[in-house]
Formats: C-alpha cells, structure tokens, sequence
C-alpha cells in the first residue's frame, strides 16, 4: 500500500480507459470490433485485419468501402479495463484509492468522459443489481467514517448541479440560473446552490436519482441528446479530532464527480467545451480564429492568454492542480458503429495525460529568479573561501601552498586566462607585423613584375618605330634597369621567404599557446572567453590582411595607370 | 430555357435549406434540411442536364461545376467525405481550364477551401495544405492578372437583373480568400509551424478590418491574444502594435452594429467590463515583458547593471534608427487609414524598444501600473482570486524589475517594500486548502523580496564605517522574515500529519531544496555580537546544508537540479563544523 500511496501523490492526473460489451445490435449487425485490449496499460485502436478477421471474417467486405487505412493505434493508459471487468474492478482501480487521500484532506476530482451509449453513465451509477463507482465510493466512504468515528467526528454535505449551455443549475432543488465565484477562504462557490447532508450511502444514491429525473437532458435517453449538459457532483468532508485540544485539528476536503458532456457532437455543434476536444480538423467558422491564436500563445510562460474560461474550467479551479488528485475514466464502446466516437474519446483522454504535465509546470518556479542566484552563488563561494582560509590558518599553516592552490583556483584560473590574454594579444601583434611585411614583400615583387613587364613592352616600341643606333642605347638602358630590377627582385624574395619562416614560427607559438589553453580549461577545451579572444583575433588579423591587400591592389593600378598614361603619349 | 426561372428557384432554395434551416435542425436529426437541400439539387442538376442541348458548353460546364461544388459541400457537411470528395473533384475538373477567368475563380478557390477541409477532417493535413496553397496562390495570380471582381457561384443560377454589384462581388471574393487564409493559418498550426500559423492568423485579422468583417470585441480579444504570441517571440513592436489595435477597436465595441452573423451580442456586451480588464492584463504583460527582456539585456553575471553594456545598447541604438523596423511595421500594420491613425496615437503612449537606462524604464513601468489599476477594477479579490492575484503578482514583478534600473540602495529597497505590502496582505487572508500552488509561490515570492531587501541593507551598511545597531537589527529582521517564509513554504509541503515527504514531488523539488538552501544562508548571516547565539545558528546553518547533501546522496536522481547548491552545501558541511569548533574553543579556552 505505502508505496503505491507514494507515487499517487506524484501523479496527478490518471487516465484509465474502460470499453464495454457489444450489445446485442452491434453482434447481430455487420459491424466489427475497432478495440482490442492487449494488456492493462495497452490498447489498439481500429488494428490491422487480420487480428479483427479471426473473429469477424465474413464481414470484412463492408468495411472496404470506405477504402480508409486502417488506424492501427497504440494507445497507453494507466488503466485499461476490458468488456469482462466489473463495476468493483474499476472501482478499486480508480476511485478507492483517492479515497484515502480524500479523507487525509486533498481535494479529489474524478471526471468520467465518453460518448453517449459508451457505458458511462453505467460505469458511474450502475444498475440496481450492479452498482457503480460512484455508490461503492460512497459505501467505503461511509465505511469507513464508520471505523473512525471513535475518533473523529465527520460531517458530509452534497451538492448536484449541472452545467448545461454554460449555465449552471441545481439539480436537487429548483433554482434559477447560479452563479460561480471564487472566495479567498471558500475556494470556488457556487452561489445559491444547495447542501445536503445525507446520512447514508443509500440517501446518496437517491439524491443523485432525484437529480438525475432534473437534468436537461436525462442521461440515459438514447437521442444522443445529453451531450451539451455536464453533471457535477460534489462531496464535501469535514472531519474534526474529539479529543478535546486547543488547537483542533480539522480536515476539510472536497470530492467532485464529474460526468462529462458527450463527445459525440463535441465537433458539429460548436461546444464551448470544445477546447480540449479539437482535434486537426479545421474549424470553419472565423469566430473561431481565437482558438487557433490561443494555440499560438502558449500561457505557461508570463503570458496572459485571454480566453473565455467555460463554466467547467471556472468550477474546476481549485480542484486540479495542488494537493489535489484527479483521474479521468474514459468509457467506449467496442464496436465499428461507433467510430468516430470512440476515436475522438480515445483522442481525448490521451490528451488529458497532458494536464499533468502542464498543471506542474505551474508551481513555483524560480527560473527567474537565476540572475539573483549567480549572486548569491558568487557569495557563497567567496564565504566558503574565507572559511576555507581561516580554517587552514587554524590547522597551523599546513601545506599553505597547497590550500592556497586549492582555494584560488578558480581566482587562478581567472589569472591565468589574463594572462593567456596578454600572451595572445602579443603574439596577434607580431602575427600582424609579420604579416604586414610579407604583403609589402609580395606586393613590391608584384610591383618589380609589372615594371619589368613595362620595360619590355617599352623596349619592343622602341625596337618598332626608331633607328639601330637609338634602339641599342635603349637596349643597353633597358639591361641595366632590368640587371636593377632582378636584384631588388631576388632582395625581396628573400624577404619574402624570411617574412613566411617568421610566419611558421608564429604559427607554432601559437600552437604552442593554444594546446596550453586547452589545458586550462575542463575537458580539454580552451576556455570560453579564451575562445572567444582567439577568434577575434584571427578576425581582426584577416581584417587586417584585407585592408593591407586593399591597398596594395590600389597602389599597383596607379602605377598601371601612370604607365599607360604614358604610353598613350 | 423555360424552364430556367424554376431552376433558379429550386437552387436558391437549396441553398437557404442548407445555410439558414440547418441550423434549426432538430439534434435527433441533425441533417435534416442539408438531405432535403442535397435532394434539391440533385434534381437541379438532372433538369440541367436535360436543358443540355440548349446553351453554349462553357456556361453549362460552369453551372455544372456550381452544383457539383454545392454537392460536395453538401456531402461534406453530412460527413460523407468520399462522395464529397468525388462531387468537389469533379466541380475542379470541370473548372481547371478556366480557373482564372473571372466567372471561375471564386468557385475554384471555394472548391479547394473545402478540399482542404475535407482532407483536414481524414487526418490528411499535409494534403489539406496542398489544396490551400494551391488556393492562396490562385488568387495572387487572379489579382495580378485580372483583378477585377469576379462572379460569385451563386450568381451562375441568377437572372440577368438580380446579378450583384461589383462590390458586393469583391466583398464575396475576398470573404473566400480570407477563408482560405483562415484554414492556412489553422493547417499550419496543426503542422506545428507556429510562426507561419501566427503570420496568417495576423493576415486574417487584418482582412477582417480591411472588409469590415468583424465583431470588435472578438477581433480586440484576438489582437490581444496575438500579441501575446509576439511577446513569446520577443517581437515588441508588433506586440505592441496588436494591443494598440486590440484596445483601438475595442473602444468602438457597442457604437457600431456587427458586420458579421452573430448573436452572441448581447452575451458579449454584458462582458464588456471583464474583456477590457483582459486587454488590460495583456498590455501589462507586454510592459513586463518588455522591461524584463531589456533587463536581460543589461545585466551582468551577477544580475546587476553593466554600465558597459549599457553604454554599447544605446551607441547601437542611436546608429540603427529604426530603419528596420520601419520595413517591419509596413507588414504588419493594421486597418485602414483612420484606424490606423488611432492605433498609431495609441501607440506613442509607450515605448516598443528596450528601455535603457532607469528614465525610460519607468515610463514603461508607469503605463503597466496604470493597467494594473485597469485590470484590478474588474478583478476583484472578491470573486476573482486567481486572476486577482496573478494581477497583484505581475505588478510585484513590475516593482521588480524596475528596481534593477535603479542605482540608489535605499529607493531599490523601498520598492522592494512595496512588493511585500502589496503580497503579504493578500497571502494572509488566502485559504491554502484551496489555493495552495498559489500560496506556494506568494511564500517563495515574499521569502526572495525579503532575502532581497536584507542583501540591500548589507549592502548599504558595507558602505558605513560601521554598523550601526539600527542596521544590524533592520538586517536582522529582513531575515528573519525571509526565513519565516521559506518555512511556511516548507511546510505546505507537509501531509496532514505534519510530516515532511521522504521523497519530494518532482515540481516542488527544486523550489524546497533551493528554500532549504536559502535558511542555511540566512541563517550564515544573522548577525549577534553573542557568540553562544552564533554558535546556535551555525548550527542551524549546518542542520539545512546536511539535509541538502543527504538528501542527494539518497536520491542521487534530484542531483541535477540543484548541482551548485549542492557542490556549495558539501562544502559548507565540511567547513562549518570545523568554524564551529573553532568558536567553541574561543568560548571556554579553559577546557
């Protein structure tokens, strides 16, 4: 029992799904089963043929019309009850163990969800000779408030009322429209709306008889009618300690059982409870665009999301969420005739496996508050290195180094990533001399190419339109400048290379560096910030070359200009 | 053609069947009027067959191509895809050639709207998708080609004299595309591809203002609502551009009559109080939000202002200018010109770029307090608790923010006091059988403001010369206060019987260790010239550090969500009972 208790706190919300028998038209008519259990958590929804044919094999034909692909739908639940489980099966599955809770204080919810003719209201109230979850809940109850009352005296009141076109009326006595409220000492009220205090189980089940007969809609009319119309039923348990003491201890809790309005026309007539039920299908109307933007903006975080809260979702409040526990049955019916209802509720009530996740997120959450918190972490960590301190000089100056090592480590670590930052900014600054000087060395070859060039072109004029004797003067001048040029050329070829040697050299040294910083930082990386120092400064070098280059190019093309500016004379 | 006045008939008839009694359809036989509607049609269509040798081919091609679109319409409605399938197939078939014309295109496009539907309704949205695209991108072609109102469908079974204007048939048309653009929005949605879905819900909305086709508290709750979205997106200028308009055409909502079929008027007018107070919560999450993200912006690692930063954000501002979002602005923008006006007028009552500096922060702030007094007048404590306080929260957290722009200790402090005066007197008379989560995080929230307000007056003291007695006894009393609670927040985890869990839930874990954690700091730093006292809360100290670092080592899967607290406890376990004995020895250096 202990640890089962255990993780029912944790889970807030329990789907559990329970399908009923064929009835005796779905046997006899052509129809097929779309559900087939495989264990207690797992069911598949409209499975492949051949599971189905074993049992139906001469009806396939009709199916194949519609041409559709079978679903073959796995779903998961926490509880899945079969066409052979009993009333007393379910319930001890599902209601018995809120039970405990409940007369323990927390809030309980139990929302029973389906299509018209799915078993529902069965599963619920049950037939005379079978009675359903909510009378065996009200008989353990009353059992045991019987085996404590020695010790505490507890008061029941009930109240019955349904929600039907978002209005609210009291089903055990005649009333007009109510309206709900929410009270800071009361939680959510329904004002106007009637008490009752029955003395037995059996009082119980009357009132919900009684009610019952009241409601829009009765539930149990075939014409698929009941579907807009919500019955909550609600249970309040106040327990009190007898033995006398000053502070009294007094348990108040609140159980609400809640048959959901039918899905089966959740899509056709535009139920506001719609919300949770919309599936992928497109709604037409454009009143309805609000549905689709609520979707967009997600409330969970900082957001308001202002949409019109339905009746249920007001009532609710303060029953999901908290202390509170909730499961949710699921009722379907087994056969093809029932498609698409059962589709939807099975769409539904996986759905709801979700509330648990999104009623969690909501609790406290001090994600916003991290900013602070690097502070406060900051602080403590200074604290614990004075502490640190003061306790290696109160163990008498043993190993100081060491505990200086210790305790200054990541104060170290910030020293040493200045100091790797000094060393890159050094190195990134004789990285760019060297560079600097290797273009000017490249550009000046370029620079002698180009003048060669000229000078030859010069001379091949020369050789053209003048006499011998002019030519070889020229020849001659052309030689000697040529024998110039070569030599420059060769001195800066060799510049040109020294320039790459330092280049190489830098490059190791900061291989060096960086294999250094990789030490520094945890598993082998460079520190972030160290990182992010080096990329600038790889960045800003490139930059650099950029601009050296930029200007070189300029240079070279006035001095192409000048050249032919003079040739053209 | 005689007989064509009696097919006309019948064909309207068809139509009111399905459009106006449908809906007085009794639930035990939901489809009534849209079978007697279908049958109506089918003998349309076997008279027009009939009349076939008559008229010219391309006009009976498109009359038929009408009643195949009603049918499948028809056929769709009565959740008969496959035969509606067929019926719209075949009305796309017949019209492919002329698609563009203008006689065609409004058909066409309402054709594939209810394809895309139909494939919706089989699960198929990626089909559905297709089917509207292919609309969406015939009518950019048909405008930009043609562009002239087209026909209307119905018109195809119209005399020559009722025929409509051209207004009323562009009305018609756009009405359709706008549809499509509806349907697109929700396809995208359904695809999870939430900013193309948000781009086409905005589109929508700005064709409902464009075509007047909008009821204005319904299109003010959706711009609210979408602006909402952009705050998720950290999209300020269209966030803000949303409320402006949502708070614009709302002012109008009861001086003018609805454009659009709806009797939910009277219902809505009676919510008019309740939907401006929602308007209202949105602006002031926008302000918070805005303020919030700018502070992001500008803090440093220990979340205070980095003046450097500071600095950058406004060199950077002043060189943007605005240039971009002027192109972002055109795409969004709202409504026609005198809308639009307004809504700009709105607009220039706050700010939509990061506030810089503690000036413009309080501007900000200004606006959202306003709105909180708004919002405050319909939520009433008295009725509303929950949105009451989520309001009462939002404006703590208004005050929170705006502390952070400010650099003077004392005046930070004093806003900090105004969150408790405002929290506490809520949290004293709130039920916690009923509203536990939210007393949960009014605990948290007060225990921080109070931690808060004592590391400001530390702070504050650091700077004396000494501490005077008054100091020491204010600090003192902050934390003891932030102490009580973080324990009443502890507590509220406890069974009825008083017990604290073994095992915490998931959601509170982190929220209880981080409390715990906070106490044995508090604790650290309670200040007393007694050194027995001292000694005590030490101790104390160190009962919460070793419950953190045992708690762990039993369940070593709540590690990772409070690994520094638990690197920093395991050392304080460690160090503190050495300082203690260290105090001891000090105490009776005799024994």
């Amino acid at each position: 029992m202990t640890p089962s208790k255990e993780e029912d706190v944790c889970n807030h919300v329990k789907v559990v799904v329970r399908v009923r028998p064929e009835t005796q038209k779905e046997k006899q008519g052509t129809h097929s089963k779309v559900v087939h259990v495989i264990d207690q958590n797992v069911l598949v929804f409209d499975p492949k043929e051949e599971e189905v044919n074993f049992f139906n094999g001469k009806k396939r034909a009709h199916r194949d019309i519609n041409k559709r692909q079978r679903k073959d739908l796995k779903f998961m639940f926490d509880a899945i009850f079969d066409e052979d489980s009993s009333q007393l099966e379910v319930f001890e599955h599902t209601t018995k163990s809120l039970i405990d809770g409940f007369l323990n204080g927390y809030n309980c919810t139990v929302l029973a969800y389906g299509a018209t003719g799915a078993g529902k209201t069965y599963t619920m109230l049950g037939a005379p000779d079978d009675p359903g979850v909510m009378y065996l809940t009200m008989m353990t109850l009353y059992d045991r408030m019987d085996q404590i009352k020695e010790d505490k005296t507890c008061y029941i009141t009930v109240s019955y009322l349904e929600i039907y076109n978002e209005q609210i009326r009291d089903l055990l006595v005649n009333s007009g429209p109510l309206a709900v409220r929410e009270d800071d000492q009361q939680g959510v009220v329904v004002q106007g709306l009637s008490l009752h205090q029955p003395k037995s189980a059996e009082e119980v089940l009357q009132m919900l008889d009684f009610g019952n007969k009241n409601r829009t809609q009765h539930p149990t009319d075939v014409n698929a009618s009941s579907s807009r119309s919500h019955a909550v039923f609600q249970i309040y348990l106040r327990q009190q300690d007898k033995t006398a003491s000053i502070n009294q201890n007094i348990h108040l809790a609140k159980m609400s059982l809640i048959d959901l309005a039918g899905s089966e026309r959740a899509t056709a007539t535009s139920a506001k409870g719609a919300r949770f039920v919309e599936g992928t299908n497109i709604n037409r109307s454009l009143l309805a665009l609000g549905n689709v933007i609520n979707a967009l903006a997600d409330p969970k975080h900082k957001k308001h999301v202002p949409y019109r809260n339905s009746k249920l979702t007001r009532l609710l409040k303060d029953s999901l969420g908290g202390n509170c526990r909730t499961i949710m049955i699921a009722a379907v019916s087994p056969s093809s005739l029932f498609f698409d209802d059962t589709y939807n509720t099975l769409k539904y009530a996986n759905r709801a496996k979700d509330i648990r996740s999104s009623l969690k997120s909501n609790v406290v959450s001090l994600n916003l508050h991290i900013s602070q918190y690097v502070k406060i972490c900051n602080e403590q960590r200074k604290e614990i290195l004075m502490l640190k301190e003061k306790l290696k000089e109160y163990e008498k100056k043993v190993g100081i180094l060491e505990s200086h090592h210790a305790a200054e480590l990541s104060n170290n670590q910030q020293v040493e990533i200045e100091r790797y930052k000094e060393i890159l900014k050094n190195l990134f600054s004789n990285r760019e001399e060297i560079r600097k000087e290797y273009l000017k060395a490249e550009k000046k070859l370029k620079e002698n190419t180009l003048k060669k060039c000229y000078q030859n072109q010069c001379h091949e004029q020369i050789q053209l339109m003048c006499s011998e004797e002019k030519v070889e003067k020229a020849t001659c001048k052309r030689d000697q400048r040529l024998a110039v040029l070569n030599i420059h050329c060769v001195h800066m070829q060799k510049k040109k290379e020294e320039e790459l040697k330092h280049f190489e050299e830098n490059t190791k040294w900061l291989h060096r560096v960086e294999n250094e910083m990789r030490l520094l930082g945890q598993d082998g990386c460079i520190p972030k910030e160290l990182h992010q120092d080096l990329q600038y400064c790889h960045l800003n070098l490139e930059v650099q070359d950029l601009k050296a280059q930029i200007k070189h190019m300029l240079s070279l093309v006035t001095l192409q200009d000048q050249y032919y500016k003079q040739t053209e004379k | 053609a005689g007989g064509w006045p009696a097919v006309c008939g019948k064909f309207r008839a068809a139509r009111t069947l399905s459009a106006v009694e449908s809906l007085k359809d009794p639930e035990t036989e939901p489809y009534r009027s849209k079978y007697s509607a279908r049958a109506l049609l089918q003998e349309v269509k076997q008279l027009l067959s009939a009349a076939e040798e008559g008229g010219e081919e391309r006009v009976l091609a498109v009359r038929r191509a009408v009643l195949e679109y009603e049918l499948g319409v028809n056929h769709t409605d009565t959740e008969e895809l496959s035969a509606g399938e067929e019926h719209l197939q075949r009305c796309t078939q017949l019209l492919e050639p002329h698609r563009l014309s203008p006689d065609c295109v409004s058909l066409y496009i309402q054709a594939q709207n209810n394809l895309g539907i139909l494939w919706s309704r089989r699960d198929e949205i990626e089909t559905a998708q297709t089917y509207l695209e292919s609309a969406e991108a015939l009518y950019n072609q048909y405008m930009k080609e043609d562009g002239n109102p087209p026909l209307d469908p119905s018109e195809h079974f119209m005399a020559e004299e009722e025929k409509l204007t051209d207004q009323e048939r562009s009305k018609r048309f756009e009405k359709a595309y706008t549809h499509t653009l509806y349907y697109l929005a929700q396809v995208y949605q359904h695809l999870d591809m939430i900013e193309k879905a948000a781009q086409y819900c905005h589109t929508t909305l700005k064709r409902q203002l464009e075509y007047c086709g909008y009821y204005p508290v319904e299109w003010a709750r959706n711009a609210a609502t979408l602006s909402q979205y952009y705050l998720s997106k950290e999209c300020f200028m269209e966030a803000r551009h949303c409320l402006a308009a949502a708070s614009v055409i709302f002012s109008q909502a009861g001086n003018m009559p609805s454009a659009e079929d709806i009797d939910e008027t009277e219902q809505d007018q009676h919510d008019l109080p309740e939907r401006k107070a929602e308007i209202a919560r949105c602006w002031i999450k926008y302000c918070l939000n805005l303020l919030q993200s700018a502070r992001k912006l500008l803090e440093d690692n220990i979340g205070e202002l980095d003046p450097d930063r500071q600095l950058e954000l406004k060199a950077q501002r002043k060189k943007e200018e605005d240039e971009k979002e002027k192109g972002r602005k055109k795409a969004v923008l709202f409504g026609t010109t005198d809308i639009c006006d307004s809504v700009l007028a709105m607009e220039e009552k706050v700010s939509s770029v990061y506030p810089l500096d503690f000036q413009e922060a309080r501007e900000i702030f200004l606006v959202g307090q306003n709105y909180v007094q708004e919002a405050k007048e319909f939520f009433q404590v008295d009725g509303y608790v929950t949105d009451h306080i989520e309001i009462v929260q939002d404006h703590s957290a208004l005050f929170k923010v705006l502390a952070f722009f400010e650099e003077d200790y004392e005046r930070r402090c004093k806003m900090h006091k105004r969150r408790i005066d405002m929290l506490e007197p809520i949290y004293a008379d709130l039920n916690p059988q009923y509203y536990l989560l939210i007393c949960r995080q009014l605990q948290c929230e007060l225990a921080d403001t109070y931690y808060e307000m004592m590391d400001l007056k530390v702070a504050i003291g650091n700077r004396l010369e000494k501490l005077d007695s008054h100091t020491v006894k204010k600090i003192n009393s902050l934390a003891q206060f932030a102490i009580k609670y973080y324990e009443l927040f502890l507590d509220s985890l406890r069974n009825p019987d008083k017990v604290f869990p073994e095992k915490l839930e998931e959601d509170v874990l982190r929220p209880a260790m981080v409390a715990k954690f906070h106490i044995a700091r508090l604790y650290g730093k309670l200040i007393t010239s007694d050194s027995k006292k001292q000694l005590e809360n030490m101790q104390t100290s160190l009962e919460y550090y070793t419950f953190l670092v045992e708690y762990c080592e039993k369940y070593p899967d709540a590690v990772p969500a409070i690994e520094t607290e638990l690197e920093l406890s395991k050392e304080m376990v460690n160090l503190l009972p050495a300082s203690m004995e260290r105090l001891r020895a000090k105490l009776s250096p005799c024994v």
